[in-house]
């Protein structure tokens, strides 16, 4: 046995790791309000996402993080509100023609780039063609798409002339790709050698400052801003990888808000004695659905389609599966949505009925595959529930886990029976939920269930370009109604988001559709700080 | 040795050469579009065409390798199909830090592994030799993402003294949790070899003439008994080193590291071949470097190795 001591290697062994640990502990700490740690800058609204988004350029981007942010650094003609309806943002005013095929727009002399330069009606042509040209292989293009012309009387007056009449056609130039863009900030990006997208400029209410891959973004608000300024100094989007992470950096004070919390958690928060009341449920334009595919028999038959419907519970499906993250679907359309139908109630349950009817179908001890992506975990349940139930009536359900690009593929090319779709709304109207999910010219883009109806398809296109809203209504709840009896599809359930905010954060909402934010009006609330936290001369604790 | 690196070197050629060939033709044998990646959801058939020719994808596929070889040689590792941005600007803005967290987990590795393992060889059948070796048995034992999300919760969310996750301004608080999460994987391994090629050294002729020369107990222990027990140890090292340095995915996404490990998933995810064939280039370079290097290091650790 040597003669170095037991305290000498321990020493040895411990005195490192401790000495970093305690040398990082001098230089980072939280500072507790009660039961909360408060904000490390009151001057900045910290929000999170897992991803860190490919880019911040309107033409490129088809994700709602980047179209979120989007929204924020760039402005639109019209622009969505937190409740999704349109209001001006470089139009202050405008007028569509009786026909439905001219739109006038007024824009505000006053509205500026962040770089100084006014914005014009140049802008918003090249903007927008930049969108359609096929050689800048924009994400989505079929936003613009119906644009037949771009006329312009003078710096601040277009019209845009439509190729047909499309009522929703305001929602479409709220969206992240109707963005106006300088055409200079674009041209000088090519000729210095980084994308656009990189290092963005815009007209919106935020200035881009910084970007570090997988780390953050960060904004700053334009002072001289030409419309109604952030309360916000600085605005960071962090990228949070995990959702379990991210809750650590709410519970330490390092993030404003959580604004979708992980189905497991949701019970905890929100039966939690302090942050229960700090736990919000938000409405969220998003249906999970699960579509058979129509063109392969026997699930080309609707009354094969409906008895499947017939073995669900939605409630306790919602229950079990989410939480309670959800409101039943009797159809595509989301409530507060125009063509939604509140008084329809889904399929009954009935597995006893539904057995008779499949019997004869042909599907009884047949095998018919489920494709699900693998990336939610919820999705994977709700297909071992079906699994569980479709059994019952001899029906073998297997089910293929694919990861993001195959599952898209394998709807695309129709090579399952059925496939789990959730789908997020593009824009607030009942058009988004019909026409790209279920019009036959849709297949196979956007109507992976392949499902071909003339009828259907007649009374989607009436809803296009009828201009009268309350005529428009009711024939987008004829049609939803048509899809619901034709089921191409077992809707799941319509998505609630259950968000939680920091309790001093103040006018936080999470908004409808996911561009309807640009955290104007949140701040956090720092007036009766010293009185509560009563320990420090300086409440805001800082890195 | 300098014929014997100049000959490992030029051996690394045909390596990466297979390594650049295999991975290009499993990448672009996967099952799923490109095209679609990059499209949103509502592509048309035309959209994905034009997509597909903007970026090559119609090109038969010992076409676009060509092209691909021919551009590596000019040493252009192309463009990321999601981001628009130069790979190699990616891998140089990623890697520093991933080298920064396997840095930091080897440190973390060796201090408490070898030290651990050496106090357990030095101290044989005793309560803290049983302890240690117990302890590294659930320290190998415990998935890294479940430690590391143990960290999180006591070191910043109970006792507030270390930042639960991200790089922060670069300060040395952001690198604790993750390098102890990642290093303790190293640590178990290391301190159960080191204890074991201890132990046998130390029962070895010279270790008892050494002491019965008068040579001091610290002599008898590092200049004599480690320096000969320490050529396992360092392999390991090496290994271990070269994996943390090829990206440790799920310690970078519990911690939201900005490493290459959560780059070349998302990559493979998003069918983003140019990152995903100049990640696995380095990756493979990264090895045949620390291979090349743990080798030259055994002569230096043990005389009696010569190289040819």
């Amino acid at each position: 046995m040597p003669e170095l001591t037991r305290s000498q290697f321990l020493r040895l062994t411990l005195a490192g790791p401790l000495g970093v640990v305690l040398g990082g502990c001098s230089g980072w700490g939280g500072r507790r309000g009660s039961f909360y740690i408060l904000p490390r800058d009151p001057d900045t609204l910290t929000m999170y996402d897992t991803v860190d988004p490919p880019t911040l350029d309107p033409a490129r981007s088809w994700g709602v993080v980047d179209g979120r942010i989007i929204g924020m650094i760039f402005s639109n003609l019209v622009r969505f509100t937190h409740d999704a309806q349109v209001e001006p943002d470089l139009a202050e005013r405008w007028s569509v023609s009786e026909d439905g095929l001219v739109y006038e727009f007024q824009l505000r002399p006053e509205a500026r780039f962040s770089n100084g330069r006014s914005v014009v009606a140049q802008d918003v042509k090249y903007s927008f063609e930049r969108i359609v040209n096929p050689d800048n292989a924009a994400a989505n293009p079929w936003v613009l798409e119906r644009i037949a012309d771009i006329e312009m009387d003078d710096d601040h007056s277009l019209r845009l002339i439509l190729d047909r009449p499309f009522a929703p056609m305001l929602y479409l130039l709220a969206m992240p790709a109707a963005s106006i863009v300088p055409r200079e900030e674009i041209e000088r990006a090519q000729h210095e050698g980084f994308t656009f997208g990189e290092r963005p400029i815009g007209s919106g209410p935020w200035r881009f400052v910084e970007w570090r891959r997988f780390q953050h973004i960060a904004l700053e608000r334009v002072e001289d801003y030409w419309g109604r300024s952030p309360r916000f100094k600085r605005y960071q989007y962090r990228v949070v990888s995990s959702h379990f992470t991210a809750i650590a950096e709410f519970e330490t004070g390092n993030l404003a808000a959580i604004d979708q919390l992980p189905d497991a958690e949701v019970h905890r928060w929100r039966t939690h004695p302090h942050w229960k009341d700090y736990t919000r449920q938000s409405q969220v334009l998003a249906t999970d659905m699960v579509m058979f595919n129509c063109q392969r028999p026997p699930l080309d038959r609707a009354e094969v389609r409906r008895a499947l419907c017939q073995f669900i519970e939605p409630q306790l499906l919602i229950q079990a599966i989410r939480n309670g993250a959800g409101t039943v679907s009797a159809g595509p359309i989301p409530p507060g949505v125009s063509g939604n139908d509140p008084e329809r109630a889904p399929f009954s349950y009935d597995p006893e009925g539904a057995k008779a009817t499949l019997e004869n179908s042909g599907l009884v001890g047949k095998e018919i595959v489920l494709v699900v992506p693998s990336e939610q975990s919820f999705m994977r349940a709700v297909a071992e529930v079906l699994q569980a139930l479709w059994r019952q009536a001899g029906v073998n359900l297997r089910v293929r886990q694919l990861e993001w690009v195959t599952y898209r593929q394998a709807l695309r090319d129709g090579d399952f029976d059925a496939g789990y779709r959730g789908w997020f709304a593009d824009y607030p109207d009942g058009d988004n939920y019909l026409f790209p999910l279920f019009h036959s010219s849709q297949i196979p883009t956007g109507n992976t269930a392949h499902y071909s109806d003339p009828v259907l398809d007649e009374m989607i296109e009436r809803s296009q370009t009828e201009m009268d809203a309350a005529r428009r209504e009711r024939l987008l709840r004829d049609a939803n109604k048509r899809v619901y009896e034709q089921a191409p599809a077992l809707f799941l359930w319509h998505r609630l988001y259950f968000s939680v905010a920091h309790p001093r954060l103040r006018e936080y909402r999470y908004p409808l559709i996911f561009n309807g934010t640009r955290y104007l009006d949140e701040y956090f609330d720092v007036s009766e700080l010293d009185t509560e936290s009563n320990k420090t001369e300086t409440a805001w604790a800082r890195i | 040795m300098g014929a014997y690196i100049t000959r490992r070197l030029l051996y690394m050629l045909p390596v990466l050469l297979g390594v650049v060939t295999i991975t290009f033709f499993l990448g672009h044998m996967a099952p799923g579009d490109p095209a679609l990646a990059m499209a949103g959801q509502r592509a048309t058939e035309d959209q994905l065409e034009s997509i597909r020719r903007h970026y090559g994808f119609d090109q038969p596929l010992h076409i676009q390798y060509g092209y691909y070889l021919y551009n590596l040689c000019r040493g252009d590792l192309g463009l990321s199909y999601d981001s628009q941005r130069p790979v190699a600007t990616i891998i140089a803005e990623r890697f520093p830090f991933t080298l920064k967290l396997a840095a930091s987990a080897m440190i973390v590795a060796i201090f408490i592994g070898v030290s651990a393992g050496l106090l357990s060889a030095l101290m044989p059948n005793t309560v803290y030799d049983r302890v240690a070796m117990v302890i590294s048995l659930l320290g190998i034992s415990t998935p890294v993402f479940w430690l590391g999300l143990l960290l999180i919760y006591f070191f910043s969310m109970r006792f507030q003294w270390l930042p639960p996750s991200g790089y922060g301004d670069g300060g040395v608080w952001y690198l604790v949790l993750p390098a102890i999460a990642l290093g303790t994987q190293s640590v178990a391994l290391l301190a159960r070899m080191t204890r074991a090629t201890m132990l046998e050294v130390m029962s070895e002729d010279f270790i008892r003439t050494a002491r019965a020369k008068g040579a001091s107990p610290f002599s008898v222990v590092f200049k004599h008994g480690f320096s000969n027990a320490v050529i396992p140890v360092v392999t390991i090292i090496g290994l271990d080193f070269a994996s943390y340095l090829s990206g440790s995915v799920l310690t970078e996404k519990v911690f939201s590291w900005p490493g290459l490990g959560q780059h070349i998933v998302t990559a493979i995810a998003q069918r983003d071949f140019p990152v995903i064939n100049g990640t696995v280039l380095l990756f493979a370079l990264i090895f045949i470097a620390i291979n090349l290097l743990v080798d030259i290091l055994y002569g230096y650790l043990d005389p009696r190795i010569r190289y040819e």
